[in-house]
């Protein structure tokens, strides 16, 4: 017989479980809105918003790859080479359409270079960590090749390049990027083997999904994105910097994984993704508004990946359990 | 007949020598190459000058080719490294020389234990734990010194730094003694068998009764302590400590344990292995430097030879199966 306390504080278990990022977003909003009355205005909300959606775009792409199981860290040098060439084709008179092109080409061939390499030599995370981190350096260079080391302040005229990165075009383009990628993760095929693909290589391979193709296609999306981000940064700041993506690919994996996606693969969302950036951006916004510096706010954000992963270990392991007691 | 077979036999024997050592055939390769191009390259100035620069790193490269042996990864081993040369020099001005080696090498064992905590008793991913540990622990080192570099006038630091023989400093000579030890213990003790088991299979090891988690957690200690004494050395070369230093140091070992031939799927390899990776590196960037090669250009082949020794790799071990 199961009593009223159980069902209640397993209830309240579930809950803990299912939302606990959520819960946590809503503590820190709460308690920093105490603190520091500047804190909960629109103004300031509109502004984080604004902050995190480059990351967000970037973490979007980077959700894919993980599902998959595997890793992209080139995204950040992505971000900076497509940000460079943007820049320099509008200056040289090249015209906007052009550098949009370019930008999104760049960032669709450096994601088809790591596809098809990793998914031919049928790579796990590990190779995945090495020939992006191979791809991360290549492009890198590029990037300061191509800008000769140096800022370049963009000769912008007012269009559509510059309207992308103002007031809150960049956070529309956020959250019509993230509708989109979540309704290819959950409502289409191309999705549903995404997490078959994460879950089990061979057995997707067996069942006749071409898998080659299929991670080829999400390192595709995931340096697409990451080209776009260029353009919104390069166009929030009108100038580029050969090194202004760098670190990205942290920084989006981080907020992939505080938002509740397993590094394991097989599944994952979008969704959780844009949750676990917005975390990252109210945290690193309330620290700035509690005037912590950057040093201590590098520290608190470590902790709160290992406590969010933490959680997530405790979820499946509950589960687990549950699944165990049910079949008895 | 009987010479034929004899010759085919050779034949066969060498194309699985080339197969097997094709990183260490093109490295004799390019350093024949570079001693007929360039006189300046095979001067003992220069040959010391490479020997100095792959040390340092060298070191946590043998520590972290024992993690991947073991089936993990530390990222962290950067941050260990940059906090060791800071904090080091900061105790080495207060408490003095003593107190700071041990000291600092007692803080790089701390973290190597938070890390392997975290791995084998919570069964966190390594890599996103050593991912935020490199975070935490730079933030703690740029917190400690307020970001700029510090640096010392200890004069019995400068006499350590400055002591040779025939142009060889303690750094590779510590270098040569870290190997011989990793040889060792990898190939010779229980310690080093039960590593390479916990890394093959995981399960099955634990299942014979190996203390796994045990090897899990020492491993990331291993790396904690190794990347603390390169900061130490380091610091006997400049010093000076600084929370930038390292920067890159995690990739390059992992990059060098894998041009070596150290498989990343755990189980195989050995820190021999791991000195072809780290001399093909540090062969080819001092040639790069010395044929004149530019800054930027030097990344991009840096690159494009790691992509093209882990495909390679990858394809020839198949090809073998």
């Amino acid at each position: 017989m199961l009593k009223i306390q159980d069902i209640k504080g397993k209830y309240i278990a579930n809950v803990l479980r299912s939302y606990g990022v959520l819960i946590a977003l809503i503590i820190i909003i709460i308690i920093t809105s105490i603190i520091e009355t500047n804190f909960f205005t629109i103004g300031n909300f509109i502004n984080i918003i604004r902050q995190v959606s480059i990351i967000g775009i970037v973490a979007c792409g980077m959700t894919f790859v993980i599902i998959s199981g595997a890793f992209d860290l080139s995204v950040g040098s992505i971000v900076s080479l497509s940000g460079v060439v943007a820049i320099s084709t509008i200056n040289n008179g090249g015209g906007e359409a052009l550098a949009i092109i370019y930008a999104l080409l760049i960032g669709v061939s450096v994601g088809f270079v790591n596809g098809i390499l990793i998914s031919l030599i049928n790579g796990k995370m590990g190779e995945a960590f090495i020939i992006t981190y191979g791809t991360q350096t290549v492009v890198a260079a590029l990037a300061l090749f191509a800008s000769g080391g140096l800022f370049v302040a963009g000769r912008i005229k007012p269009g559509i390049y510059k309207s992308i990165g103002k007031g809150i075009v960049p956070i529309v383009i956020f959250i019509v990027i993230a509708i989109g990628m979540q309704f290819i993760l959950t409502k289409t095929k191309f999705g549903r083997q995404m997490c078959f693909i994460g879950g089990n290589i061979e057995a997707a391979k067996m069942s006749g999904i071409r898998v080659v193709a299929n991670r080829t296609a999400y390192f595709m999306i995931s340096g697409l994105l990451a080209g776009f981000a260029g353009i919104v940064l390069t166009s929030r700041v009108i100038s580029s910097n050969p090194a202004g993506g760098m670190g990205f690919e942290l920084d989006a994996i981080a907020a992939v994984v505080v938002g509740g996606t397993s590094l394991l693969g097989g599944n994952g969302s979008i969704v959780k993704t844009v949750l676990g950036a917005i975390i990252l951006g109210v945290m690193r916004n309330a620290l700035n508004v509690l005037n912590i510096t950057a040093y201590p706010q590098m520290m608190v954000t470590g902790v709160i990946i290992i406590l969010s992963v933490s959680l997530d270990i405790l979820n499946r392991k509950a589960k687990e359990k549950e699944l165990a007691n049910e079949k008895l | 007949m009987k010479s034929y077979s004899i010759t085919n036999d050779i034949n066969n024997k060498l194309v699985i020598f080339l197969k097997k050592r094709a990183v260490t055939v093109l490295l004799l390769a390019f350093i024949v190459f570079m001693v007929i191009s360039k006189p300046s390259f095979y001067s003992w100035g220069n040959i010391t000058n490479i020997l100095t620069e792959m040390s340092v790193y060298g070191i946590v490269a043998f520590a972290m080719t024992v993690a991947i042996i073991g089936g993990e990864f530390d990222l962290s081993a950067s941050s260990i490294f940059g906090w060791a040369t800071v904090f080091f020099i900061s105790i080495t001005n207060t408490l003095g020389l003593i107190p700071a080696f041990f000291l600092t090498l007692i803080s790089g064992i701390l973290m190597g234990m938070v890390n392997g905590f975290l791995v084998s008793k919570v069964k966190l991913n390594a890599f996103v734990v050593t991912l935020a540990t490199m975070t935490i622990i730079k933030g703690l080192t740029f917190f400690y010194t307020g970001g700029s570099p510090i640096n010392t006038s200890n004069e019995t630091l400068i006499a350590i730094g400055a002591f040779n023989v025939a142009g060889i400093t303690l750094t590779p000579i510590i270098f040569v003694i870290a190997l011989i030890v990793f040889i060792l213990i990898l190939a010779k003790t229980r310690f080093g068998r039960n590593i390479y088991a916990t890394g093959g299979n995981y399960h099955v090891a634990k299942l014979t009764g190996i203390n796994v988690d045990y090897y899990k957690f020492i491993i990331f200690v291993i790396v904690g302590f190794c990347s603390a004494l390169a900061g130490i050395l380091l610091c006997v070369r400049v010093q000076a400590g600084s929370a930038l230093y390292g920067k890159d140091l995690a990739l390059y070992a992992v990059t060098a344990t894998v041009i070596g031939g150290t498989s990343l799927s755990g189980g195989n390899g050995g820190v021999a292995k791991t000195v072809i990776g780290l001399l093909v590196m540090s062969v080819l960037f001092n040639a790069l430097t010395l044929l004149g090669v530019e800054g930027y250009f030097q990344q991009l082949i840096r690159g494009i030879v790691l992509i093209a020794v882990i495909i390679i790799d990858t394809v020839i071990k198949k090809k073998n199966k």
